[in-house]
């Protein structure tokens, strides 16, 4: 399949056919006919520079994957914070064990529940910048909804006195679901997409488009 | 990926000599949490089955919904907390015959 031509990306077209992006122009080959329209708008007018950092650093991939931005400098971030979203999470993933580890020393349920409550709250501010500023103010718009307006938290998400609340029924809390809550490994980012276009509606469709977030979304 | 995890699933199953699947999510502190347990055992934190969640993909409620239209999976009951929609639990019975 040939790299088709659409408006203002012929100058890319011909660049591409250049031996020298033989990798590039065969992944872009390989994109669907809305991603390839994509690819061939976005970069209809790039540098050589670009097109080299673009098929030899990998951030094809960033811009196929995780987010649509003609911005070489923006996938590199995007790319670079690529360990920090793995550590984070590895830390949640950690904060199991932490579960575990507290029972081993006789804690109580509701001694471990606040520790671990308290810790993946914490490991969330701490790994914000994880997270690109565009999709992190939706996600604070989000919180501020769900548990701001409810008088469950702020804009990170639940507090201890917040979870407290949540999972207290009939003046008995359940200590196990706020654990088991706080130790849940993060989830898909379709999800996410999902959750934040039902309950902001859809001002929140440039940024979900922008990091490929719309999969769910009917 | 839907191979890895029904193979994931099987596997897990046999060794806890269990049939219960529970899927569960929450939203409580921004991006979504979720986890898949058989006997109480996590199988997306354990290596071992090698589906640990990426973060921003990975395996979802519409995986576990492609397996049940397989018929791999049968869906026993949802239960969405009562005060929060995002978060629910759902409990499968796999049917390794498939």
């Amino acid at each position: 399949m040939e790299v088709k031509v659409v408006s203002g990306a012929g100058n890319l077209s011909s660049k591409l056919d250049n031996v020298v992006y033989v990798t590039l122009k065969g992944k872009v080959n390989q994109l669907d006919n809305v991603l390839r329209s994509q690819f061939l708008d976005d970069f209809a007018n790039a540098s050589d520079d670009v097109l080299k950092k673009l098929q030899n650093d990998n951030l094809f991939d960033v811009w196929k994957n995780d987010i649509r931005s003609s911005n070489i400098d923006e996938l590199i971030e995007f790319k670079s914070k690529g360990n920090l979203r793995s550590d984070y999470v590895n830390t949640v993933d950690a904060i199991g064990n932490k579960a575990i580890e507290l029972q081993g020393l006789g804690k109580t349920d509701a001694e471990i529940a606040e520790v671990v409550s308290n810790l993946r709250r914490q490991t969330t501010i701490d790994f914000k910048i994880a997270t690109p500023d565009d999709m992190l103010d939706l996600i604070f718009e989000f919180n501020d909804i769900r548990y701001t307006q409810t008088g469950l938290g702020d804009k990170w998400g639940l507090t201890w006195q917040g979870a407290l609340k949540k999972y207290t029924t009939n003046g008995v809390t359940d200590y196990q679901k706020i654990i088991q809550v706080s130790s849940t490994p993060l989830g898909d980012k379709q999800r996410l997409g999902k959750a934040l276009y039902d309950l902001l509606g859809t001002k929140t469709l440039p940024v979900l488009q922008k990091y490929r977030m719309t999969s769910l979304i009917n | 990926m839907l191979i890895k995890l029904k193979q994931a699933i099987i596997k897990a199953s046999e060794e806890l000599n269990s049939n219960q699947l529970i899927y569960f999510i929450h939203f409580n502190f921004g991006w979504p949490s979720q986890s898949l347990k058989i006997s109480d055992i996590e199988l997306l934190q354990n290596i071992d089955y090698d589906l640990k969640f990426e973060f921003g993909s990975g395996i979802g409620e519409e995986d576990l919904e492609t397996l049940v239209q397989q018929g791999f999976l049968k869906k026993i009951s949802e239960t969405v907390d009562e005060y929060d929609p995002l978060e629910k639990s759902i409990e499968y019975e796999i049917i390794k015959a498939v």
